[in-house]
């Protein structure tokens, strides 16, 4: 007979024996692939509808970070301005368009809300005096203090991820919600109220 | 000594050197690095931390603005004589977990740290089961191929005839691929060479060997022509065989036995994520663990210690400045500050609160026990005291702790540190 | 009247890749039938499905062009032109906006895919034989599916009335630079090229047919959609460098991870299949490569247009997302049913001896290459999985992935010496012993005169010492081959010619293993030993570094209707002596928040000086300069185009020649007369 030299040039094999260890194999493998999908789906199915670049702030239910810097109308600011209000800090900045168009929302919340103990906090960040001053003269916001933060150093101290953001600080100091984007009247009443309410 | 001999020995030497100088390279380099200046320090802080406006870059490599003034509070800290810890610990207060760059190690954590060791392994005992299957041997009067292949190249190279030994075997085993599909042209030369070199291992066996003459192809017409096709010895190569032949059966019955597995796998998969996403629910936020919660420099600081100067008998303002020192890790005056505040202020339940949580900090539950324990009579069910006078308690060993803790989760079951009581009742 | 006929021609393709399917299934049943593919049924079933595959193609380039005159007219009624378009783009902007955002995108990667379908059509049909109906059947089903996800869900026809006078333009960064014209077409090129070895593994599991055809065809278009990919992903990093300012050319972001993964998988694909070409082993292996390239790339087409991670190159959210998780899932399942009940089929395998062989080594080149694909993988997915399973968001970051990333990479630097100089089927350890000694000295003594000289770093000491070893091995082959060719009486010149012709393949693999080699060098040492610095300058001003001096010479300031600009003027010196002009710039559009900033850059072989303009004065009297010192980078790209040469050389198709004669006398002659 001739011998075969070359790989694969013996007689065909039969069907293969199925064994019960490869029918379990089967099995196996049939699940590892079900498992793969399961966890594709699990992974992704709960992203949709949700934008990924807004983070859960690590500050809910904290106390607030501290309040200090010049402001932007010149002297410094004074703690006595937030004693015992319920604060809205919202950071902002003049090269920031969402922040233009909440800017007559902050100043009508300032006007309604303040008598009842409401006190609206503004934070410019990485800005230059200049072009906040012409913003503020423009769009608004000249109702209640603004803190200059040319080098972000305070809204990093506040967590903050972009502009523009509001926090939620009740009377005691601890910060209760975090607004990211432009503040929308639905959003006050929702939030502010019941915070203001509350004794 | 021979030149062979010399020779050998001078190789070795060479590739000692090499090694040594290798090692000794390799030693300068790995050895300590200079002393690390601020700088340095700051950057290697600022590699691990994510900036929260740009998609993915570290705070070392944005160029974005609060990347920048993240920039300055590291380096300010870390000239202050912060650890990388305790640096890292006071953004991960403010911005969670997800500013660390690195996952973090605990729960789930362990699974990207784990998985691809744990791949990499597995494909490991692969390769290795895969290497070891092939013990069976073929029906008799089969040779190896690989025997045959490693006998003419062995023949081959010794024989002197100049040829490269990996080209030999490259061409022996490219000859199945040459009789298997006979319209590429590129094996033609290949073929050539293998031919060759076959026959010279069959020349150079000595003639008492019981094999005969290896059968080969018959080389075609002209040296670019498609060879005879397939079955001049020893059949078709497996992978071109027919199927096995199934058992025979109603056509329906045999589909459905088909679909069964399939169908079977996809609706275990179906009832896993199913049973995954009902079984989700939003974990508590705020459950992170932090590093020292640190104020953001002196200049707050000493605007609140004015303020609280120039009012002296301003509860609020003593309030805010023990708030700014408790936040800079300066408990001792922490404790002085909420001590002012609470003395001016006999009602007030926070000042007292804050008091206790500095006291039990600190080291004294015990007198945090007495400052609260009188509390329970003028402010009844208020959550807030009913949750440090218990850590107080559980703090100095009282055995009403659990008590009052229970107390403080019924009237408050879903409120921020809830979780963390369960997990500690639950583990005494 | 441009929407109706784009939107009219998509539906034609639609409809023709459906019909596509139907027949090319049709054409595979028959051809197993008892008339076989010389029946008359099968050969109208196949003139159909060839006929509707065309009209497939006809439809998506109709539908491109319809885009394409939309945007070069400024016709604002169709909705993406009114979102994307824009009067005052360049026309070369306006070309180049088709693929700018993801509806036209979509439509280049339909045209891309169809375009493939009726290249695969004509080309590979008489090699592949009885898998072509098969594989045409999966490629104009794929080819389906993204027909209907761009009618249905991702529609750039829409009208909008009344029609706006201008629009916003694409993102700022997307006209800046005219790399836009080449990344995003090759890069669907590569993900889309990648369908072919699919569809062809699923024709193999289908007839049961993993033999030398699958092999040719599968390595052919493999080897085109990795070329294609290779250089798309390099030109993505040289993008990142030159244009964004941060410089640096990777940043591991999930979207870039997603092009890379394929990439892996498919250079596994590329060396097992050599293995099997050798011995039959390892088909079902091939067959889940393939099968997983694909997947991949569904999956970073997921990633890219479903929003739901962040990334520098995701599209906004649209009801995308469900529907291509469904097809990825669909698939997924489909193929993994298919590859584990049909595997049994494939007919008992040969297996590998348990000795130190050429198969061995590519045996471990798969076991990393895989590693590194699972490991990238992990990272990816893990923020998405570890948010739905526990609700704390988490980031995966560049310190996890080089340091997981770095010794996997390493190793295959390794292999990729040690691999061609160990022989196939069996090793001699004295013989391999002999052949790696030089290589190895060579990377040893590289590695001690760099570390001795003052280098710091194990990762990038082993990396330019394993550089060494790799090219002195392959050096060494190239000379082993030079000396046979002297043997058979070539002249010395002539010699390595001669040798690296004779072994084509080969040695077009050795120059794409020299590209990954220098492309290694560069990214170790311009990750580890890049400096940086950063002054405010007033006019005069210099900033020093490394040898260069960076003045101040004036700040400009441009103003136009797309963007203003302020740019600064830097003269830039090297150890004394002039190196040229450089303007960094800062640009402001008014769609974005944020000025986006060009980097200057002087290149060198020995390093790259890097400028950007961080912050300026609107007055022109102060600008904050950064300056960076890369070394090597430029050998990243070098490399880049050394590899895609190497492919293309081991793609490019043999030509039919007459082979010499054997020499008179020689015992090859003597025996070759022989007929057994």
């Amino acid at each position: 007979m001739t011998p075969a030299i070359f790989p694969g040039s013996g007689p065909a094999p039969g069907p293969a024996p199925r064994r019960l260890w490869q029918r379990l194999w089967r099995w196996l493998a049939l699940t590892v692939v079900a498992g793969l999908a399961a966890l594709i789906v699990v992974a992704f199915v709960g992203g949709f509808g949700r934008d990924p670049s807004v983070v859960t702030s690590a500050l809910l239910n904290r106390p607030a970070p501290p309040l200090a810097g010049r402001t932007l109308a010149g002297p410094p600011f004074s703690p006595a301005t937030v004693r015992g209000k319920v604060l809205l800090v919202n950071i902002w900045a003049s090269w920031c368009p969402a922040c233009r168009a909440e800017q007559r929302l902050l100043d009508s919340v300032q006007r309604q809300l303040g008598p009842a103990g409401l006190q609206l906090v503004g934070i410019d960040m990485s800005d230059t005096v200049a072009a906040a001053r012409a913003f503020l003269s423009q769009t608004g916001g000249q109702l209640y203090p603004q803190i200059e933060d040319p080098s972000a150093h305070l809204a990093v101290s506040w967590g903050t991820f972009g502009v523009p953001e509001t926090y939620l600080v009740d009377r005691a100091g601890i910060i209760r919600v975090k607004a990211t984007g432009a503040l929308t009247p639905g959003w006050v009443r929702q939030y502010v109220l019941p915070v203001l309410d509350r004794r | 000594m021979s030149r062979l001999a010399a020779g050998r020995a001078l190789a070795v030497l060479a590739l000692a050197g090499a090694a040594a100088l290798a090692g000794l390279g390799i030693a300068r380099a790995l050895g300590a690095p200079p002393p690390a200046g601020v700088q340095a320090r700051a950057l290697a802080i600022e590699t691990g931390l994510r900036c929260p406006v740009c998609q993915g870059l570290s705070v070392a490599s944005s160029p974005s603005t609060i990347a920048a003034g993240m920039r300055q509070i590291i380096v300010a800290q870390v000239r202050a004589g912060r650890s990388p810890a305790q640096v890292r610990g006071y953004f991960t207060a403010r911005y969670g977990p997800w500013i660390l760059l690195d996952p973090p190690r605990r729960g789930i954590g362990w699974l990207v740290w784990l998985a691809p060791p744990a791949g990499l392994a597995s494909g490991l005992g692969g390769i290795g089961w895969l290497l070891r299957r092939r013990k069976r041997g073929g029906p008799a009067g089969v040779i190896p191929p690989d025997a045959e292949a490693r006998a003419a190249v062995d023949a081959a190279c010794h024989s002197g005839h100049g040829l490269e030994d990996d080209e030999v075997a490259a061409a022996l085993a490219l000859l199945t691929a040459v009789r298997e599909d006979p319209a590429s042209s590129q094996h033609a030369e290949a073929y050539a060479i293998g031919l060759a070199a076959a026959a010279l291992a069959a020349a150079a066996r000595p003639p008492a060997a019981a094999h005969p003459a290896p059968a080969l192809p018959a080389p075609g017409p002209g040296d670019e022509g498609p060879l005879p096709a397939g079955p001049a010895a020893g059949g078709r190569t497996l992978a071109e065989a027919d199927p096995p032949p199934r058992a025979p059966g109603p056509a329906a019955r045999r589909r459905l036995r088909r679909l069964a597995l399939p169908l079977a796998a996809n609706g275990f998969a179906a009832a896993l994520a199913v049973a995954l996403i009902a079984g989700l629910h939003p974990r508590a936020p705020g459950t992170v663990p932090t590093g020292t919660f640190a104020g953001s420099g002196a200049g707050p600081l000493a605007a609140l210690r004015a303020d609280a100067a120039a009012h002296p008998r301003d509860p609020s303002a003593w309030l805010a400045l023990g708030l700014a020192s408790d936040d800079g890790g300066n408990l001792a005056q922490a404790y002085q500050d909420y001590s002012r505040a609470a003395a001016l202020d006999p009602a007030a339940l926070q000042p007292r609160l804050l008091l206790g949580s500095v006291l039990i900090r600190g080291g004294s539950p015990a007198e945090a026990v007495r400052l609260l324990t009188p509390l329970l009579a003028s402010h009844p069910g208020e959550p807030p005291l009913l949750l440090a006078l218990g850590l107080a308690q559980k703090a100095a060993g009282d055995p009403h702790a659990a008590a009052m803790l229970r107390r403080y989760l019924q009237l408050d079951p879903s409120g921020p540190q809830a979780a963390q009581v369960r997990a500690l009742l639950a583990s005494r | 009247m441009i929407a109706a006929a784009g939107r009219g021609a998509l539906l034609d393709g639609l409809l023709a890749a459906a019909g596509a399917v139907f027949f090319w299934w049709r054409a595979a049943r028959l051809q197993a039938g008892e008339a076989g593919p010389a029946g008359r049924d099968y050969r109208v079933a196949r003139a159909r499905g060839r006929f509707f595959t065309a009209l497939a193609a006809l439809g998506a380039l109709a539908a491109c062009a319809a885009l394409e005159v939309a945007l070069i007219s400024d016709d604002f009624a169709v909705s993406y032109v009114a979102a994307n378009g824009s009067r005052h783009l360049p026309l070369l902007y306006k070309v180049t906006a088709l693929w700018a955002a993801l509806q036209g995108s979509l439509l280049l990667w339909l045209l891309m895919l169809t375009a493939l379908a009726v290249a695969v059509m004509f080309g590979s049909e008489r090699a592949a034989g009885q898998l072509h109906p098969w594989a045409m059947a999966v490629i104009a089903g794929v080819a389906a599916f993204f027909s209907g996800l761009a009618l249905f869900t991702a529609d750039p026809f829409t009208v909008i009335s009344p029609a706006p006078a201008n629009g916003p333009g694409p993102n700022p960064l997307l006209q800046d630079n005219p790399l836009i014209t080449a990344h995003p077409p090759l890069l669907y090129l590569g993900f889309t090229g990648m369908t072919v070895p699919f569809a062809y593994a699923i024709a193999a599991l289908v007839t049961g047919r993993t033999g030398p055809a699958w092999l040719a065809v599968t390595r052919r278009w493999t080897l085109v959609a990795w070329t294609a990919l290779t250089v798309a992903v390099v030109l993505g990093g040289f993008w990142s460098y030159t244009v964004l300012g941060w410089g640096g050319y990777w940043a591991w972001d999930p979207v870039e991870n997603a092009a890379i993964l394929p990439w892996f998988t498919a250079t596994a694909l590329l060396h097992s299949m050599m293995t099997q070409t050798r011995r039959a082993a390892l088909q079902a292996w091939n067959l889940a490569l393939a099968i997983a390239t694909f997947l991949l790339v569904l999956l970073g087409t997921f990633l890219t247009r479903s929003g739901v991670v962040e990334s520098v190159h995701s599209f906004t959210q649209s009801s995308l997302g469900p529907v291509l998780l469904g097809f990825l899932i669909a698939v997924l399942a489909g193929s993994g049913t298919l590859l584990v009940l049909r595997v049994g089929r494939l007919g008992a395998e040969p297996g590998l001896p348990p000795a130190l062989s050429r198969e061995t080594v590519f045996l471990g080149n798969n076991l990393l290459l895989a590693g590194l694909a699972l490991t990238v993988l992990v990272g990816t997915v893990y923020p998405a999985l570890a948010q739905a399973l526990t609700g704390n968001q988490l980031s995966v970051g560049a310190p996890y992935f080089d340091r997981m990333t770095v010794p996997l990479a390493l190793a295959v630097i390794l292999l990729m010496g040690v691999g061609p100089l160990v022989p196939w089927v069996h090793a001699q350890p004295a013989r391999l012993g002999r052949r790696l000694a030089v290589p190895s000295a060579a990377g040893a003594a590289a590695t001690g005169a760099l570390g001795v000289a003052g280098l710091r770093g194990l990762a990038p000491l082993a990396t330019f010492g394993l550089a060494a070893f790799v090219l002195t091995a392959i050096a060494g082959r190239v000379a082993a081959g030079a000396a046979a060719e002297r043997r058979r009486g070539a002249g010395v010149l002539a010699a390595p010619w001669r040798a690296v012709a004779r072994r084509r393949r080969f040695f077009a693999g050795m120059l794409v293993h020299a590209g990954v080699v220098l492309a290694a060098v560069a990214i170790a040492a311009s990750s580890a030993y890049t400096t940086a610095t950063q002054a405010t300058l007033r006019p005069g001003q210099a900033v020093r570094l490394s040898g260069y001096t960076a003045t101040l010479q004036r700040i400009t300031r441009q103003d136009g209707p797309r963007r203003d600009t302020i740019t600064a003027v830097v003269t830039l010196r090297h150890h004394g002596r002039p190196a040229g002009e450089l303007r960094p710039a800062l640009s402001t559009y008014p769609t974005a928040a944020q000025a986006i900033g060009t980097p200057a850059i002087r290149p060198g072989l020995a390093g790259d000086a890097y400028l950007v303009l961080e912050q300026a004065d609107p007055a022109g009297r102060w600008a904050v300069i950064g300056l960076s010192v890369h070394p090597l980078v430029d050998w990243l790209w070098i490399g880049a185009a050394v590899m895609a040469a190497g492919a293309l050389a081991a793609a490019w198709p043999d030509r039919r020649r007459r082979l010499p004669a054997p020499p008179r006398g020689s015992p090859a002659a003597t025996l070759a007369g022989t007929r057994p």
